[in-house]
Formats: structure tokens, C-alpha cells, sequence
């Protein structure tokens, strides 16, 4: 049966009816976060840190003010931007081999005297024994790559796709590497998964190519960076939150630090907003905040030595989440490279980076290739004289009856 | 780039007895309405262009306008560089004959041509050998592409440049052209205001 829309539509306004409440107390929190931003004072917020063992709140390192706007560079004449993405079909224990695909697109754009475009993907499909498990150094626990592996791996195949890619450019363009979410991977930062499969998924995965990217980034004007778009992140209001509490440091530790994120925070708290709501409110089109630093452990511990930085751009149709690698935070020129030419990118794409839109155009595996690809897998093995099967709950699926 | 890739207009990515698409490997560079065409290396094809289009080359993806603040067409492609790989020119073209051992044909062949058959315009010895006679006629008046009447008027005008009386061949066509139009004299009108326009 069809979801019953009648009865939804019942909930969804009762659900707007609690937003439309909600928003004059949001309003409120608004506007002290404005004030807090502006009336920031690092050694209060120092203070505060070692006050309150607070790791859980995952607060951003601050040098800086947060309340600062800081305006857009002149635009690069000549610039080359390249954006890798990614899909991918996970392994399913309905089809009838063990296997996943990861679809990487790239897209290059050239700007200035001579615009060009170069826009591929490049499909994988991973079945052997080796490529489907993460094995610990001495070989005595494995475990299957899918899931949030799986998307970790992903992200390690769309950054070395954009290493080799960049390679490919002429250096003597100032050239952004930009990629499609966050620089974080926190998805495996759970005490679930061992750290055998961090140090190889993280440290030298993702790590070691953000450290090759760096390393052509001595020999040339070179910056990488990624894209959140409407980011959920509250990483700033943490900070702000923390030195406006009215509450003793004991209590805070005690209490707050484990209030969850859904519980209302309490009077004149400015919590329960999201970073983006306050840079709404401070940035002009064009300007993005300071630098803050990322806190998370995974960062800490295996990202060779590199820390991960983060702003919010006023990028015109949203305020968006720029992350970027140490190397690039702490080299003025390639912060420029970067906040000029994603602003410039976003522009150009009405709201989102073009580079980005055409290297997920690339690398988007639809509904409908997703089935080519099951039929082909049957048709393959069938002509290899393989067994095939599928679950009858696929099968129940494919042939639905009444 | 050799003679023979420098000739290349297209290649075929649809195709079926009575006619085929291809896709042209520059945006905009498309043989007129009416050029004659060669497809397929092994008897190849004959085409008469019936319609040239450019789209994106997503159906799902509508190209929207760029141009609201640049002075020049030219500047919206420039500054949006990835349009040249995500528009592609197309054109379908009729099949009117074939070339095999025995000669040119003016009918359909028995096989379409190939996908990824390159698609070459014909030359000028080719057009007033395969237009000098009417036979092609018929095909173009049942063109199930494109409009009819402009297509036939465009070929005609097109070919009459390559016969040594191109007045001669255009009233010669339109004798031919009356007793297939039987009973439709405004058509026929259409036409002949066409070939002379």
C-alpha cells in the first residue's frame, strides 16, 4: 500500500504548527549568538576549556575571532578548479555475487584566456577476496568492506582521483582541488570499528593523499578544499554556548556536556542553533568567517600530522562550510585561492560549485543503471555457465501480484 | 588530424532502415538542412539531412539561460566552459540510397548502417550524381522527419548547384514533383515558392 498522504499531511502540520512555536524562543537564542560572536573573548573561551573537560562537545580551536567578516579576495583572471565525486553500489546479499562498484567522476574547468572542460568517470568493480575485506597488519581479524567502510573507501578512491587529476593540470595556473562534503572521515570514528581500518582507511587513505596534494602545493599555486552545503554543524555555537553559560564549570561538566543535542538548552543559553544560522547573520554575500580548527580524535590520531580548518561563506544563495586542510590555512595565498574561487564557482552554478555539480553528474550511478547492473551480473555469470540465485524477497519484489 | 578525420561531420548513435541520427563530434557544427551524406564504410548509406538539433546531452538535465549579465553569446561560453561537453548538435537524416559494387542506388538499403558509423557530407561529383535523377523524390515526400516541403526544396535548391542548368533541373524537378502531388496543388505551390526563394 501507498504511504497514506491524507494522514501525513495531518502530522506535517501539526509538526509546523510546533516549528512556528518554536521559532520566537530560536529567534531569541539568534540574536544573544550575534552578541556572543561579536563580544567573543579568547581567554574567557581558554578559560572555560580548562575549566570543563568537555571533549564530548567537540568545540573548535579558535585563533581569532568569530564575529569577524572577512571580504573576497579579487578574483583570479586565469584559474583551473578540479572537483571529484563519487557513487557507488554496495555489496547485497540479494544479488549473486559479493561484490560493490565505485563510480568516480571528475570534472576539470579552466577559466580566463583559455576555458576548457574535461568531465570522466572512471567505474570499478571490486570482487576479490583481497578488495572486499580490511585485514588487521597480522591477519587475525577482518572485516568486510560495506557499509560506512565502504563509504570511507569511496572517499579515498574520489581524493586520489583528484590527486591524479591535478597532476594532469599545468602548474602554472592557480588551480583548487575541491571536493564534495567534509574532510572529516568521523564515519569510522566509532568505537566499532577496530583501528586496523582507520589507519588504513584514514591515515593511508585519505591522509596520505590530502599530504600528496600538499606536497605538489610547495611546487605551485595550489589549494585544496571541500564543500558542505547547508551544513548541520554547531561547532561555533558550541564554543559560544560554552562561554556564555551562566553555570558554574562543575555543573557544565556534569550536566550540559551531556544534554543531547534533540533537549532544549536551558534559559539564556545560546544553544539549539546551528553555525550557519548565526553566520546568516554576519556575513554579506561574498565574506566568509575565520579560520576555526576541527577537533575531532580521528583528526588527532591519524591524520599524519595534518589538522583539518573550517569556515562559513556567505556564498551568495547559502552560507556554506568550507573545509581545508592545514597546509592550505596556514598559507594566506591559499586561502584566497580558495575562499575567491569557490565563491566564484558558486556564482557561476547558481548557489552550488559548478566543478562540483559536473563531477556528481559524472559519478551519479541512477536508479535504473543500478538495475543494468544487476541484469548484467545475472546475464555474466549465467553465460560462465555460474550458478546464479536471488532471495525470494527480491524476487517477491521484482514480480509483485495481487 | 588527416584528411579522412577532418571530413567527419558525425557518427551515427541511432539508426534503422529508413533513416539515422548522429551525433556531430563539434557543438554546432551541423550539415545543413537538405546536405547529402555518406554512412558506413562497407556500402555506405546515403542520408538526406532532415533535421539538425542541439540539446543537452542529459534528457533530464534543461539547459537554463546564463547570458543575464555577459555583453556576448560568445562570453556565456567562455566563462562557462563545461557547456561544450554537456550540449551536443544531432541530425537525422532520411536514407534515400546506397552505394554498392554494382553502383549507386537510389532506394533503401537493405541494412542500416552501423553504430559509430562515421558520417562524412558528400562531395560535390557525388550530389549531382545521385541527384540527377528524381527518382529520390518519393522518399523525401514521405519523410517521416522534419518538414516535409522544406526538406525537398532544400535539396533541390542545394543540388541544383552542382547541374550545369540549375534553372533546367529546378523546372525538371518540379514536372516531377506534379504527378506525385496529385490532388494537393497547394502543396505543390509550397514547394515551387520554395525552390525559387
Amino acid at each position: 500500500m501507498a504511504l497514506d498522504l491524507s494522514r501525513t499531511a495531518l502530522q506535517i502540520d501539526e509538526m509546523a504548527g510546533d516549528i512556528q512555536a518554536s521559532e520566537n524562543v530560536r529567534s531569541q537564542r539568534l540574536k544573544a549568538a550575534v552578541s556572543a560572536a561579536q563580544d567573543f573573548s579568547i581567554d574567557v573561551y581558554l578559560k572555560k576549556i580548562q575549566e570543563t573537560p568537555s571533549a564530548s562537545w567537540a568545540l573548535p580551536g579558535i585563533v581569532g575571532h568569530p564575529g569577524e567578516a572577512i571580504s573576497a579576495p579579487p578574483p583570479y583572471p586565469d584559474f583551473i578548479v578540479v572537483s571529484a565525486d563519487g557513487s557507488h553500489i554496495d555489496t547485497n546479499r540479494h544479488l549473486p555475487a559479493r561484490c560493490y562498484v565505485i563510480n568516480t567522476g571528475v570534472a576539470t574547468l579552466a577559466y580566463g584566456a583559455s576555458p576548457s572542460a574535461h568531465l570522466y568517470n572512471t567505474p570499478r568493480l571490486y570482487a576479490t577476496e583481497q578488495e572486499m575485506m580490511v585485514r588487521s597488519p597480522d591477519g587475525a581479524q577482518e572485516q568486510q568492506i560495506e557499509g560506512a567502510i565502504l563509504g570511507a573507501k569511496r572517499s579515498v578512491e574520489e581524493i586520489r582521483a583528484l590527486t591524479k587529476e591535478i597532476r594532469n593540470t599545468p602548474s602554472n595556473t592557480p588551480t583548487l582541488g575541491l571536493l564534495d562534503g567534509t574532510l572529516s572521515l568521523i564515519g569510522l570514528a566509532s568505537q566499532g570499528y577496530h583501528d586496523y581500518i582507520r589507519k588504513e582507511m584514514v591515515e593511508e587513505g585519505f591522509a596520505l593523499a590530502l599530504e600528496e596534494i600538499g606536497d605538489l602545493h610547495k611546487e605551485r599555486k595550489l589549494a585544496l578544499a571541500s564543500y558542505v552545503s547547508l551544513p548541520n554543524h554547531a561547532e561555533v555555537i558550541r564554543a559560544l554556548r560554552l562561554t556564555t553559560c551562566e553555570y558554574e564549570a562543575g555543573y557544565l561538566s556534569r550536566t550540559c556536556g551531556y544534554r543531547g543535542s534533540v533537549r532544549a538548552p536551558c534559559g539564556p543559553c545560546v544553544g539549539g542553533i546551528r553555525d550557519r544560522d548565526l553566520y546568516a547573520q554576519l556575513l554579506l554575500p561574498g565574506q566568509r568567517s575565520m579560520i576555526f580548527e576541527a577537533t575531532y580524535p580521528v583528526i588527532k590520531n591519524h591524520y599524519r600530522g595534518m589538522s583539518i580548518g573550517f569556515f562559513y561563506l556567505n556564498a551568495g544563495e547559502e552560507i556554506a562550510r568550507v573545509e581545508i586542510p592545514s597546509w592550505v590555512a596556514e598559507d594566506p595565498e591559499s586561502v584566497n585561492i580558495v575562499h575567491s574561487i569557490v565563491l566564484d564557482q558558486s556564482r557561476r552554478g547558481h548557489g552550488y560549485p559548478v566543478a562540483l555539480m559536473e563531477a556528481h553528474e559524472q559519478a551519479v550511478i541512477s536508479g535504473s543503471d543500478r538495475k543494468i547492473f544487476e541484469d548484467l551480473l545475472h546475464q555474466v555469470l549465467y553465460s560462465h555457465s555460474l550458478p546464479t540465485y536471488t532471495s525470494e524477497k527480491q524476487r517477491s519484489k521484482r514480480l509483485r501480484w495481487t | 588530424m588527416s584528411e579522412l578525420i577532418a571530413g567527419r561531420i558525425g557518427e551515427i548513435v541511432e539508426a534503422t532502415t529508413a533513416a539515422f541520427t548522429a551525433r556531430c563530434h563539434e557543438l554546432y557544427v551541423a550539415p545543413a538542412l537538405g546536405t547529402l551524406v555518406r554512412a558506413g564504410d562497407n556500402n555506405p548509406v546515403l542520408g538526406i539531412v532532415a533535421e539538425v538539433r542541439t540539446q543537452s546531452l542529459d534528457p533530464s538535465r534543461r539547459p537554463i539561460a546564463m547570458g543575464v549579465d555577459e555583453e556576448t553569446e560568445e562570453a556565456v561560453y567562455e566563462h562557462n566552459p563545461q557547456l561544450n561537453r554537456l550540449l551536443s548538435t544531432e541530425f537525422q537524416a532520411i536514407v534515400v540510397g546506397y552505394e554498392s559494387e554494382s553502383g549507386l542506388k537510389r532506394h533503401l538499403s537493405p541494412f542500416p548502417p552501423r553504430i559509430h558509423s562515421f558520417v562524412y557530407e558528400c562531395g560535390r561529383d557525388r550530389l549531382r550524381e545521385f541527384s540527377s535523377s528524381y527518382e529520390f523524390l518519393p522518399s523525401l515526400l514521405n519523410s517521416p522527419i522534419g518538414p516535409q516541403d522544406e526538406l525537398i526544396a532544400a535539396f533541390l535548391r542545394y543540388s541544383s548547384l552542382t547541374q550545369e542548368d540549375a534553372q533546367a533541373y529546378l523546372v525538371g524537378a518540379g514536372k516531377a514533383l506534379a504527378p506525385l502531388l496529385i490532388g494537393q496543388i497547394q502543396r505543390l505551390n509550397n514547394i515551387l515558392i520554395r525552390l525559387i526563394s
